[in-house]
């Protein structure tokens, strides 16, 4: 534990340094625009002043993009007279040539949208990419920036909170408000987080543990209050390394420190490392997973005000450690309450049935016998035990 | 010996390798892509009996490409993903993941995860009855229904209303664009997209007949839904 400690502290120093990379936020100035392409409306070579611009990145094979196309017509529509210009910018079509891409985009807004009503830009050489996407932490498409009358950037985000955003921008109170300051800063940690949990990831498939643990170490020292950072500072030590010397003492302090603050992430992200099925615990010292494991149940039982989803979840995995410390009773009790919230979500026929097919799965496999529920029924199976590396 | 048809997407071509051999030894045919766009296209083109999803390879993610799967239809879908988090297993199953399996992937676990979903999607091949409000579509039987006051009320529809209309009813709230509707309803057909608009037409005013108007809306410029009247449980 001590260790792990000051491995953090070190690395909170070190981690200050971090902020030193430029990351593209609001009041930043504008990137260029570096389209070399317009497959709709009149070159723009650069921001006018006086203006305000939003900028979207997005791609035809991308669905959510191309859903959020109608409101941005809607969008260039109202505020046409306010001195608002949409742009939305293919960053990332699939053709051998820019030509190609160019014709494949001029057939593909005819058909689909033939009365589009902004410009529509073409990035073949993925500067615009890199400097408004990667520059900004923006992991995907669809993103939109809003680009201020003083051409600083006002907003970075999802396309569907320009019905909010867009008329403060215009009336001049974004900027400035508790609002847009906070949502700026929950966007940049949660960018971080992402693209330190990208590189991990990368490092964790090339087995490249030395650089995974220094990305992970240096993250928390940067993000101390992340979940998914800590969760996944035990996960690679004990489940991709098997490194149970190093790695139980961080796990000893994930749980501690998801007790002390008794939230429902820490909670379920500590229990997700003790109690998963596709996990081998054969290395583990059964009698302390087994307490760390009752005492997260007992937190996570208790947790008042969950929404239905996460607590039908909670439950599913709580019911893994009963089944497993020997309560096969409060097993599948906790499985069917979980049977029943899910029962009673509001979702799809679809994901609703593969949900509730899991759980009865599971119930069967702990009862050891057929289990019915309404129109639906499942039978004990044999899973493969999975074995460490 | 299988003749199931795996597509794996993934871009680790190591991981790769060793996905396509263990699952080849074990008698299953594969197929791969190392990106999320080129998965895509191999799912359109080679319809497999079950994907195998690695949450982040480049540009579609895992998560853009599960929720395009779906828009299509109910093949088998085990995500891989290299955290364990509550929030992507949620995540995950929102978007109609099958299985949610963590990093390191151990080869006889997805291998018998594998078949544990084919065989309950052979199961599953027995369609149930969609039960969708006041409606109830069973695509074996070829019959759709509406709780009257009265008692059931049949529809009498066609087979292509059926299917569209058992598509949609699938996935309440979600938009399918006409050409989305074609693939999905009628992939080996020649037929416009006009028709789609032409079969919804027929649906809507036989739906109106037996009391349920606006269970079916379209959505300007992209296609049509079934209303998420789910969403608001006063909205019966």
């Amino acid at each position: 534990m001590i260790s792990s400690l000051l491995i953090y502290a070190r690395l909170i120093a070190k981690s200050n340094n971090l902020e030193r990379f430029m990351v593209l936020r609001m009041e930043s100035p504008a990137p260029a625009l570096e389209v070399q392409d317009w497959i709709r409306g009149e070159p723009l070579p650069n921001f006018q002043p006086g203006k305000v611009y939003i900028v979207a990145f997005w791609a035809t094979w991308c669905g959510p993009s191309v859903s959020t196309m109608p409101s941005l017509i809607e969008l260039q529509q109202k505020y046409k007279g306010s001195g608002v210009e949409v742009l939305a910018v293919a960053a990332d079509e699939e053709a051998a040539t820019a030509y190609e891409v160019r014709g494949y985009l001029d057939a593909w807004f005819t058909e689909k949208f033939p009365k589009l009503n902004f410009r529509i830009g073409l990035d073949c050489t993925g500067e615009m990419k890199k400097f408004w996407m990667q520059a900004s932490l923006s992991m995907g498409i669809p993103s939109s920036f809003v680009v201020d009358r003083d051409s600083r950037i006002a907003f970075i985000g999802h396309p569907a909170e320009l019905d909010d955003v867009l008329p403060k921008v215009l009336d001049g109170s974004w900027r400035t408000s508790d609002q847009a300051k906070t949502a700026d800063r929950e966007r940049i940690a949660r960018g971080r987080e992402e693209v330190f949990l990208f590189k991990v990831s990368q490092a964790i498939k090339m087995e490249d543990w030395k650089t995974a643990l220094s990305v992970i170490e240096e993250a928390i020292a940067l993000m101390p209050d992340s979940i998914q950072l800590r969760a996944a500072h035990a996960d690679t030590l004990l489940h991709k390394m098997r490194d149970m010397h190093t790695g139980l003492p961080v796990l000893r302090q994930l749980v501690r420190d998801a007790i002390d603050r008794n939230d429902e992430n820490w909670l379920l992200g500590a229990m997700n490392q003790l109690s998963n099925p596709a996990y081998d615990y054969t290395g583990f010292p059964s009698v302390e997973r087994f307490a760390m494991g009752k005492e997260l149940s007992e937190h996570i039982l208790a947790l008042k005000e969950l929404k239905d989803d996460v607590k039908a979840y909670s439950y599913q995995l709580v019911a893994r450690y009963y089944h497993e410390s020997g309560n096969k009773a409060r097993a599948e009790e906790l499985l069917a309450l979980a049977l029943a919230l899910v029962d009673g979500l509001y979702l799809a026929v679809n994901i609703k049935q593969r949900w509730v097919a899991d759980l009865l799965q599971t119930l069967a496999n702990y009862r050891g016998q057929k289990v019915c529920y309404n129109a639906m029924s499942a039978v004990p199976e044999n899973h493969a035990k999975p074995k460490a590396n | 010996m299988h003749t199931k048809l795996i597509l794996i997407v993934e871009d680790n071509e190591e991981l790769l390798c060793s996905l396509e051999r263990h699952l080849s030894e074990h008698g299953f045919r594969t197929i791969s892509a190392s990106d999320g766009f080129k998965g895509f296209k191999r799912f359109q083109t080679e319809k497999p009996d079950l994907v195998v999803l690695d949450h982040g390879p480049p540009r579609v993610n895992g998560y853009q490409l599960l929720e395009k799967i779906r828009h299509f239809g109910d093949t088998p879908v085990i995500m891989a993903t290299t955290w364990n988090s509550h929030d992507d297993e949620l995540r995950c199953r929102y978007l109609g993941a099958d299985d949610y399996l963590p990093r390191p992937i151990h080869n006889a676990v997805l291998t018998e995860r594998v078949r544990t979903l084919l065989r309950r999607g052979e199961d599953r091949g027995a369609i149930r009855p969609i039960h969708y409000r006041k409606l109830t579509i069973d695509p074996d039987e070829y019959t759709a229904f509406v709780d009257g006051p009265l008692g059931a009320i049949e529809l009498k529809l066609t087979n292509s209303e059926l299917k569209l209309l058992a598509h949609m009813a699938r996935c309440p709230g979600q938009v399918f664009e006409r050409a989305d509707l074609i693939y999905a309803c009628f992939p080996d057909s020649n037929m416009l997209l006009r028709t789609i608009d032409s079969h919804v037409s027929n649906l809507k005013r036989k739906l109106a007949g037996a009391g349920v108007d606006g269970y079916l809306e379209t959505v300007r410029d992209v296609g049509y839904r079934m209303r998420n009247l789910n969403t608001n449980p006063m909205d019966a």
